[in-house]
């Protein structure tokens, strides 16, 4: 059985991944697309399941043989091992759902949500938005901007998460699909319920390995970019904290729908 | 071995020719330990040369501009992970070459796969370590002089901590190492027992800890595997040299 994990940067999926990881029935692969192949990091397109071609796999990367080749092999690794759940985790191809579907055979999927206020603060505290990732280009390049300040970071980075979540939720609202959809928040505030529900979809249940692997990273936050290490309370409310007033109000607009959308208020 | 390489072996010779004009072996081997392995069901204990220390990004970039494939802009790499750009090996598309970050040249190359881990050791004529072999050249610990746990956000000097009782660096901690063994969740030490061998491309074992694993990878029985293909920011490897044969497939 395999599994996609799919959540924004900044949305808590490496400590989540890394928490599934820690189950021995368990293996993953961090990011197989965006952190090992070029172009999935530049390109935000959106490609159907249509679009897949079983020699080339889509036509974008018919002259990519070594694209190609990590792909298909990715693929029968995900669908050769009948002993433990495999999975890999994406940070990006929200819109390349349905093709990544076809390409890997996918069996299951888990949809990790963190209150976008907070993945904004926090893509904001790492200035990720100038990094690779390049917010403003892929804004830009492959959605509809009209009437956003490409000038003003918050506006960019807002609009840019506002855009990827609400292709996460078409995902999550389809029913064809095996989709499990989960908040980080939920995971942090009642961890067993949660977790045991995460664990049960995946054929498997929340192990001692991994509760000692939670417990273990809550004591204390230690700062680096990947860290697992947090407290909940930083992960729950630094955002609240240290987001300005007036920024907040514009914030608020902006994820106003797809906050109601995944009831965070 | 050299099926797992990956490469012609018309490139193949063209790597060795220039390597062999780079002098990375005779460095390697100013850095190199001989530790006594003990077998678990055999009595006769078998002699290895080891590298004392993670291979460098220094020696790994020097490979690297040896090499005439590893990665053309827009594709993928084959065997280093020259994309996730938090590695301090970067490449110059407008000179075709590799360089390090300065200030880290002697920190421990992160996102090389299996089959580049594999490579470099070809080149020097060694091999990996196999997994019990891990498992003897690690001593005692001192967990307050081990990178691992997020205490440092990210690898250290390959020399920064003391040497282990057998003059390792890094033993338990900084970064994790591929072995030759191909992994089994019920199998352990493939690559040092005379049985019949079973055949899974799809895993290759990985052991220790690395500056971004908690605790409980301080345990150096612990067995586990990773899909070869991919160079993550948590891997190392290091050089063996040896004449007891070991059964690698």
């Amino acid at each position: 059985m395999n599994f996609l994990l799919l959540g924004h940067q900044r949305g808590g999926t490496s400590f989540f991944l890394d928490l599934l990881r820690h189950n021995s029935n368990v293996d993953t692969i961090n990011e197989p697309f965006s952190m090992h192949i070029d172009f999935f990091r530049e390109n935000e397109e959106t490609w159907s399941s249509n679009e897949y071609d079983k020699g080339y796999l889509h036509k974008l990367l018919q002259d990519k043989p070594n694209t190609q080749s990590f792909i298909k092999e990715l693929a029968l690794w995900m669908n050769s091992n009948t002993e433990r759940v495999v999975g890999i985790k994406e940070t990006a191809l929200f819109e390349k759902y349905y093709w990544l579907v076809e390409a890997l055979q996918i069996n299951k999927t888990v949809i990790l949500i963190r209150d976008p206020r907070a993945v904004y603060y926090s893509v904001i505290k790492r200035n990720m938005q100038n990094s690779w990732w390049k917010y403003k280009d892929k804004l830009i390049k492959y959605y509809d901007y009209r009437g956003i300040d490409v000038d003003s970071e918050l506006e960019v980075v807002c609009n840019l998460i506002k855009n990827r979540y609400e292709n996460l939720y078409k995902i999550c609202c389809d029913d064809s699909k095996d989709i499990l959809t989960i908040k980080l928040e939920d995971i942090l505030e009642s961890t067993d319920y949660y977790m045991e529900k995460v664990m049960n979809f995946l054929g498997l249940t929340f192990d001692s390995c991994q509760k000692d692997f939670f417990s273990k990273t809550q004591v204390e936050t230690r700062n680096s970019t990947y860290s697992n290490y947090r407290k909940k309370e930083d992960v729950l409310d630094e955002w609240k904290r240290n987001i300005e007033k007036t920024d907040r109000e514009k914030i608020d607009r902006i994820f106003e729908d797809i906050n109601i959308r995944f009831k965070y208020i | 071995m050299t099926e797992y390489l990956r490469i012609s072996t018309l490139d193949l010779n063209t790597y060795r020719e220039v390597w062999q004009k780079n002098h990375i072996k005779q460095d390697i081997e100013k850095a190199l330990v001989e530790i006594s392995i003990i077998q678990e069901d055999k009595e006769n204990a078998y002699l290895i040369k080891v590298t004392d220390r993670l291979i460098t990004n220094d020696w790994f970039c020097k490979f690297l501009n040896c090499s005439l494939v590893n990665y053309v802009p827009g594709d993928t790499y084959l065997f280093f992970n020259c994309i996730n750009q938090d590695n301090v090996i970067r490449y110059d598309v407008e000179s075709g070459m590799y360089y390090v970050k300065r200030g880290y040249e002697n920190y421990p190359v992160q996102g090389v796969n299996w089959y580049g881990a594999l490579l470099f050791s070809y080149m020097c004529d060694g091999r990996l370590l196999t997994e019990l072999e891990y498992e003897n050249i690690v001593t005692k610990i001192d967990t307050n002089l081990i990178n691992y746990g997020n205490l440092y956000g990210f690898t250290t000097d390959v020399n920064k901590f003391p040497p282990n009782e057998l003059n390792i660096y890094d033993s338990m901690g900084n970064l994790r190492v591929w072995c030759m063994d191909m992994y089994s969740p019920n199998c352990k030490n493939v690559c040092n027992k005379s049985t019949e061998l079973f055949h899974n491309t799809y895993y290759r074992v990985v052991k220790g800890n690395a500056w971004d694993k908690t605790d409980i990878h301080l345990n150096k029985y612990l067995h586990e595997g990773k899909w070869p293909r991919v160079g993550t920011m948590g891997i190392g490897f290091r050089v063996v040299f040896s004449e007891y044969p070991i059964n690698f497939c």
